[in-house]
Order: C-alpha cells, then structure tokens, then sequence
C-alpha cells in the first residue's frame, strides 16, 4: 500500500506542466517513476475515479488531477462517475 | 499600541470569476467592494488573512497544519478571471513577529519566506484590499482543505493567541482579519454543487451572535455530512472569532449562488466595546 505515493503523483501531474504531459503521452510511464502496487498503477493510469475515491484520496486533489489530463470541459463526465462523499461517511461510521 | 479593528469571513469560490454559466453576479462582488471600502475607512494598516491550501501550494510530502508567510507575496497563482495573479504587499517584520508570538505561545507554525498564494488568500487581497498596497497581508494557511485537519477548538485558540500577539505589539498597526472561505460546498465529490442553506445558516447566526459554541460543538463528520468538505473552511472563521471574542457580527451578504457551488457569506465582525 503506497497511499502518499499515489497521491504525490496526482498533485505531480496537477500541479507541473511537464509532468502532465509526460503523463498525458504515456501515463504507464508516467506512473512507473513512483512506487505504486499493481492496483494503484491500474487506478491512475486508467483514471478510475471510483476507485480512487474508495481509495481516500483526496476530492479535490482527485478532481485537479482529473481536470489536467482530460481538460475542465470533461467534468460532467467526473461528477457522474466519482462517488459521493457521503458514501465515504457511511464508510467510517462501519 | 496595535489594535484589531475588524474581522471579515468572505468565500474565494473560484466559480464566481469564471461564472461558466453567466448568471447575475455584480451584487456579489460588490460585497467585496464593500469590504475594501470599510476596510479603507478604517484606516487599517495590516491584513490577516486565514485561508487553506488547496492541494495546489503543500505537496503530500510536506503538509503544515499552520504557515504564516513572511516574505514577498504574490497570487493567486490559479488563474482567475478578474483577479490578477499579482504582487501582494506584504510587512515581514509584522508577519516575523506573529510568526515569533506563535512559536512562544507553543503554536508550531511553519514558515515560508516567499509565497505565491493561491486564490484563499489570493482573492481577498486582490478583492477586498485597498489596490494601493497600504494594507500589508500576513497569510496565515490552515490544514483545512487536506487530512489531518486542524482542530476546530485549536483554530479558535489561534485566533485568541493572534489577539494576544497584536495587543503586546508596541507599534501602531490597525489590523483587520478575514476569514476566507465558503460556507457550505462540496469540492471534486458527487455532491458537488449542492449547497446547504441551513449549514449556512448555522454558520452566519454563530458568527452574528458572537458565540463559537455552535460550531465547536460541531464533528468533522457533521460538518462533512452538513456542510461538505469545502465547508470545514469554517476554520478560518473561528480563528476570526477567537481574536475578537464576543464580537459584533452582521451579514452583509449572502447567497446560495446558482452560478457556482459555495453558499457565498460575506460578514463583519467589530470588536466588542
């Protein structure tokens, strides 16, 4: 489990141009550079922001990072995917 | 001897600037304008500022429950439409002070000796500061956009040794504090663009009767349930609240904007007689 590891790519590819495009030209590769499980690799690289959430990283770091690969106009598509907080809540009251 | 001379909550939703959906808005911005007028008015000679990271400034590498800035300024550097990423006047010596008042009162403040400021700060110091740069900001950043939050009641507490630092100052400042965030919102999560009208409430009827205890009282989780993760941004009013204990409060403004995703308050605390 390398949770901080994730989320220092996330704000990587959010915050630095040129680690956005290395990510948006092959984010396998991109994502090779930090010590990530199969699993992490598989929910960056293919943005699953489901998972991710369910994951605990951070929404608003989830969505800067979502925003900066497919770009501010594809946000419909991201509030109709990533889960509500409220779920998260439900999550750790057990 | 300095003095506080007034506090202020404001919101920085950054969908006011951008306004995607071109809804009515002047009467909003005007509220800040207001504020620039009141804190001109005032004579006041510092500003400061109570605001979150946002992921945009602290990497997970490196996550500072509280930071006063005390060197050059400038922001927000998230871009915003109408809010210049500019110089912001800053007074190192004022803000080396409060970061030294800190240290002694046992607050662990970390330090940064050159900030480019994102739109928390930002906004207010571009929006509702005199343009002339005769207000000097001191940002003071708080855990309370990125876990592990700062407490409520530690954020209070902050406020208080902040009233203690500027009452032992042997200069003339006139200070003013703005707490700067949103009330309720949602940010980056399926609720995003809900807004609670009630949770705003709650907020701005503490906020007027001068009494922390309502939002003391309150969980991260309630506040999380009720008011979002935006919503825990309420930090930076009870450090206001803290400096100016029973203070005066009035609502000069507020709305739950259908153009953005924030129940935007704008609020004026005077200091207690």
């Amino acid at each position: 489990m390398s949770y901080g590891a994730v989320e220092q790519l996330l704000y990587d590819v959010s915050t630095s141009r040129s680690h956005r495009e290395v990510f948006r030209q092959d984010p396998k590769v991109a994502a090779g550079k930090y010590a990530l499980t199969d699993k992490e690799l598989e929910m960056v690289v293919g943005l699953q922001v489901e998972d991710l959430f369910e994951y605990g990283i951070n929404p608003m770091l989830l969505m800067g990072f979502w925003t900066s690969v497919r770009g501010p106009h594809s946000m419909p598509e991201y509030l109709a995917r990533v889960p509500k907080l409220e779920s998260r809540l439900e999550a750790l009251a057990g | 001897m300095a003095e506080i001379v007034s506090g202020y909550i404001m919101p920085h939703d950054p969908l006011l600037f951008i306004n995607p959906q071109n809804k009515e808005r002047d009467h909003l911005l005007a509220a800040y304008a207001q504020i620039r007028d009141k804190v001109q008015a005032l004579g006041a000679t510092n500003a400061i500022i109570f605001g979150a990271d946002h992921y945009i400034l602290f990497s997970p590498r490196c996550l500072p429950q509280f930071l006063i800035a005390t060197g050059d300024l400038h922001g927000p550097i998230d871009r915003l439409p109408g809010v210049a990423n500019a110089p912001i006047a800053s007074d190192p010596d004022f803000a080396r002070n409060l970061l030294a008042y800190a240290h002694r009162s046992g607050f662990d403040v970390s330090a940064a000796r050159d900030l480019g400021v994102d739109h928390a700060i930002g906004v207010p110091a571009q929006l509702a500061l005199p343009t002339d740069g005769s207000v000097k900001t001191v940002p003071v950043y708080m855990a309370s956009g990125v876990e592990p939050y700062v407490r409520l009641q530690r954020a209070y507490e902050f406020g208080k040794m902040v009233r203690e630092a500027v009452a032992a100052m042997s200069t003339d400042e006139r200070i003013v504090l703005i707490g700067s965030g949103g009330i309720s919102h949602w940010v980056g999560t399926g609720e995003m663009g809900r807004i609670n009208p009630e949770f705003d409430k709650k907020v701005l009827d503490a906020i007027v009767s001068g009494d922390p205890s309502p939002l003391l009282a309150m969980t991260d989780q309630e506040i999380m349930r009720d008011g979002g993760n935006g919503g825990m941004e309420i930090r930076h009013y009870l450090a206001v609240m803290g400096a100016l204990p029973k203070g005066s409060g009035t609502v000069l403004a507020y709305e739950a904007w259908p153009g953005g995703v924030t129940g935007l308050g704008f609020a004026e605390i005077l200091p207690s007689a």
